[in-house]
């Protein structure tokens, strides 16, 4: 039956209207439908509200749409993904007291923190976050809006954001002291570039506010610069007492250098040449400290190799080595200015230290440079020099040296010549002992190459110069008043300069140090 | 009225649904009419005349609740007024037929349809359709073409369900009839052949 009943509908199934017999038909019964139409009262049930609807009756309270079920999909699907993806986006823009601000800080930013696996990472994102707190604060302050209220809420952020770095970096401790030593100079740099950038906000608004006393509400960042530097402050303190291994620091450095120079590759095309100049040296003068650190390094090392076994052991057992170092290193300081001939199984662990020293310094530099290339902020209010001042290379120490030699060598005659001319002052006889016993040893320093022996000589002997001269000066214009008076007049002249040329010497070594 | 535009005609309500039951059941019903009336024109002619039909119904204030079986009314009479028109006196001679005996009770059994069907070869059986005489093959196309039951078929052709029983299995065995006939014959025509 079945295969019967089925084999005759489907040969049955090829009996069917052709397509224009269809449309044909079609259209004959649509025309016979329009030249009969249905009756007036007949007409459409379905139709005459639609009708009403169009009409737009004045009492009409509701209005039926139809939207298609795929409309809505569709819709919701995009609202979906702008929930999603759209708002974090626009988010990103919000600053305090903004509606999307706490998108940001509560869910962006969470999302990102959870994102981050190594303390390490987690560390680095908690830093961010408090800079980007900063940078908040500050366009806020820019623009004249930040209140008392948001700026002790960022304060307190930037405050919880710290704790928060510092847990991570506790916990890197249990595991790593040296990668969390690393992280806390990392972490100190970083906040010291904020207070900076802080600071530098506040001179500006100082420079602009001075003319106009106006209120300085809403622009000031005082308290909050005053949080940040005293968080700087105690991260300083906790990078001072970590040490870090000699071997980590450098794996640490290179790895920033690497970073850095990436940066400023890319930075090139967007910085002034200036700036171009700027970061490029400093980035040298990281390199150099790196450099000599290791050629140092390299060298006792072997030595010790050679001489005595012990010896190496001795400095490689870390920390408990290290704790007699810093006491050590404090011996040393004391005795190389008398010049005695250190023991050399004291020296190695003294020179460790101060490598390590060298070391942090040039991490901390590097993060320093690191921070200026990414911020723009940080560009806008800081200049390089403010952050990582010039390290001088040896030639340009010794010349600074030797300029200094030169001045404090004029003064020296000058006084020579007073002292020749007349009667002096007993003080001015002394000093000019005393500053014969500095040449003495200035010129020993400089012949022995210690360039940062020369330049402490050279400091003092300039400053001691100066004072016996002045001394002798004043002294001669009591002696001898008509006659000397305008030569003298026209040496002071000449002296005032010289002062100011040499005043900004001294602080650039001063800075050096 | 009749100035309206065709839009306004068929956005409505009724034509909405009488234009739903034209793109739905023409098909079936031309496949119907043509089986019937082996014209392809008439057929198509007899389909729009019971659209038009209906239309007028629907014209008249009459609700439809479903138009498929009242289609199929509506054709089945015009068909049968179709047969009238050509040839009516086969038609009597068919109406003489049909009534003589309410049908054994073989014949009246749905089993004993189908057991018969079984041994019939659907295409063959289709082919000879047109032989048959119209009362038995009314029945068969309803109810192996338009696949409705021996009850719709019975309210369709006013007979009792009984009646289309038997219809039924007398069509199916002069089908058969008719197939073994034909098979002999071609038989016959390869045998003379040799």
């Amino acid at each position: 039956m079945k295969r019967f009943s089925e084999q005759f509908k489907k040969k049955s199934e090829s009996i069917r209207l052709r397509a224009t017999e269809r449309a044909d038909l079609r259209d004959r019964l649509v025309s016979y439908m329009e030249y009969h139409p249905l009756p007036q009262n007949l007409r459409t049930p379905k139709a005459t509200p639609k009708k009403r609807v169009s009409a737009g009756l004045a009492s009409e309270p509701f209005r039926a749409i139809s939207i298609h079920m795929a409309y809505i999909r569709g819709f919701a699907g995009v609202f979906a993904i702008f929930l999603v993806v759209g708002i974090p986006f626009i988010a990103e823009q919000s600053v305090p007291g903004d509606v999307l601000y706490p998108v940001k800080t509560h869910i962006t930013e969470e999302v990102r923190a959870s994102l981050k696996l190594s303390p390490y990472a987690k560390v680095e994102w908690e830093t961010q976050r408090l800079e980007r707190r900063v940078a908040e604060a500050r366009l806020l302050a820019s623009e004249g809006k930040l209140t008392a209220e948001t700026e002790a809420k960022v304060a307190q952020a930037v405050k919880n954001h710290t704790s928060a770095a510092q847990q991570e970096i506790a916990q890197i401790r249990e595991n790593d002291a040296d990668e969390a030593a690393i992280a806390e100079i990392t972490f100190a740099s970083a906040l010291e570039v904020q207070s900076e950038v802080l600071e530098g906000h506040i001179a500006k608004i100082a420079m602009i506010a001075t003319d106009e006393t106006e209120s300085q509400e809403g622009t000031s960042v005082r308290a909050l610069a005053s949080v940040v530097s005293e968080v700087a402050e105690d991260a300083e303190d906790a990078q001072e007492a970590a040490t870090p291994s000699y071997e980590k620091l450098l794996g640490g450095i290179e790895a920033k250098t690497t970073y850095a120079y990436e940066l400023f590759e890319s930075v090139q095309s967007v910085a002034s040449p200036t700036e171009v100049a700027d970061i490029e040296r400093r980035l040298a003068d990281v390199e150099r400290k790196v450099a000599s650190v290791i050629t140092d390094n390299e060298t006792p090392m072997i030595e010790a190799v050679v001489a005595d076994i012990p010896e190496v052991i001795v400095e490689e057992t870390g920390t408990s080595s290290e704790e007699i170092a810093t006491s050590t290193s404090e011996v040393v300081a004391e005795e190389v200015p008398e010049e005695t001939p250190v023991v050399v199984s004291f020296e190695k662990p003294a020179e460790k230290i101060d490598r390590i020293a060298t070391l942090r310094t040039a991490l901390k530099d590097l993060q320093k440079l690191i921070s200026f290339m990414t911020q723009i902020d940080v560009r806008e209010t800081v200049t390089v020099e403010e952050l990582v001042p010039v390290t001088l290379t040896d030639e340009e120490r010794t010349t600074a040296v030797q300029k200094q030699y030169a001045q404090a060598n004029t003064y020296l005659d000058t006084i020579v010549a007073i002292t020749t001319k007349s009667n002096v002052d007993e003080k001015v006889t002394f000093a000019l002992a005393q500053l014969k016993d500095t040449q003495r040893l200035l010129d020993a320093a400089i012949e022995a190459g210690a360039v940062t022996d020369a330049e402490k000589y050279a400091a003092e002997f300039l400053a001691l110069a100066e004072d016996a001269h002045t001394h002798a000066v004043t002294f001669q214009v009591d002696d001898s008043v008509e006659t000397v008076l305008e030569e003298v007049a026209t040496t002071t002249e000449e002296i005032i300069e010289e002062l100011e040329d040499s005043g900004l010497e001294t602080e650039s070594t001063e800075e050096i140090r | 009225m009749s100035g309206q535009g065709k839009n306004d005609n068929i956005k409505g309500d009724h034509e909405e649904r009488f234009l739903k039951a034209f793109e739905e059941y023409s098909d079936a019903l031309f496949r119907h009419a043509f089986l019937r009336v082996s014209d392809r024109e008439r057929a198509i002619d007899i389909v729009h005349d019971t659209f038009t039909k209906v239309w007028t119904y629907v014209r008249n204030g009459h609700e439809v609740d479903q138009f498929r079986p009242f289609l199929y009314k509506v054709l089945n009479n015009l068909i049968i007024d179709e047969y009238r028109k050509r040839k009516e006196a086969s038609l009597d001679a068919i109406m003489e037929v049909d009534g003589i005996d309410e049908g054994t009770f073989d014949e009246l059994s749905e089993n004993t349809v189908e057991s018969l069907a079984a041994t019939l070869d659907g295409k063959k059986a289709f082919e000879l359709l047109q032989e048959l005489p119209d009362t038995y093959r009314e029945i068969i196309v309803l109810r192996f073409v338009d696949e409705l039951g021996p009850k719709e078929i019975a309210s369709l052709t006013e007979e009792t369900e009984n009646v289309i029983s038997v219809r039924l299995h007398r069509g199916l065995k002069l089908l058969r009839k008719a197939v073994e006939e034909k098979e002999k014959e071609t038989q016959k025509k390869r045998t003379t052949k040799k």
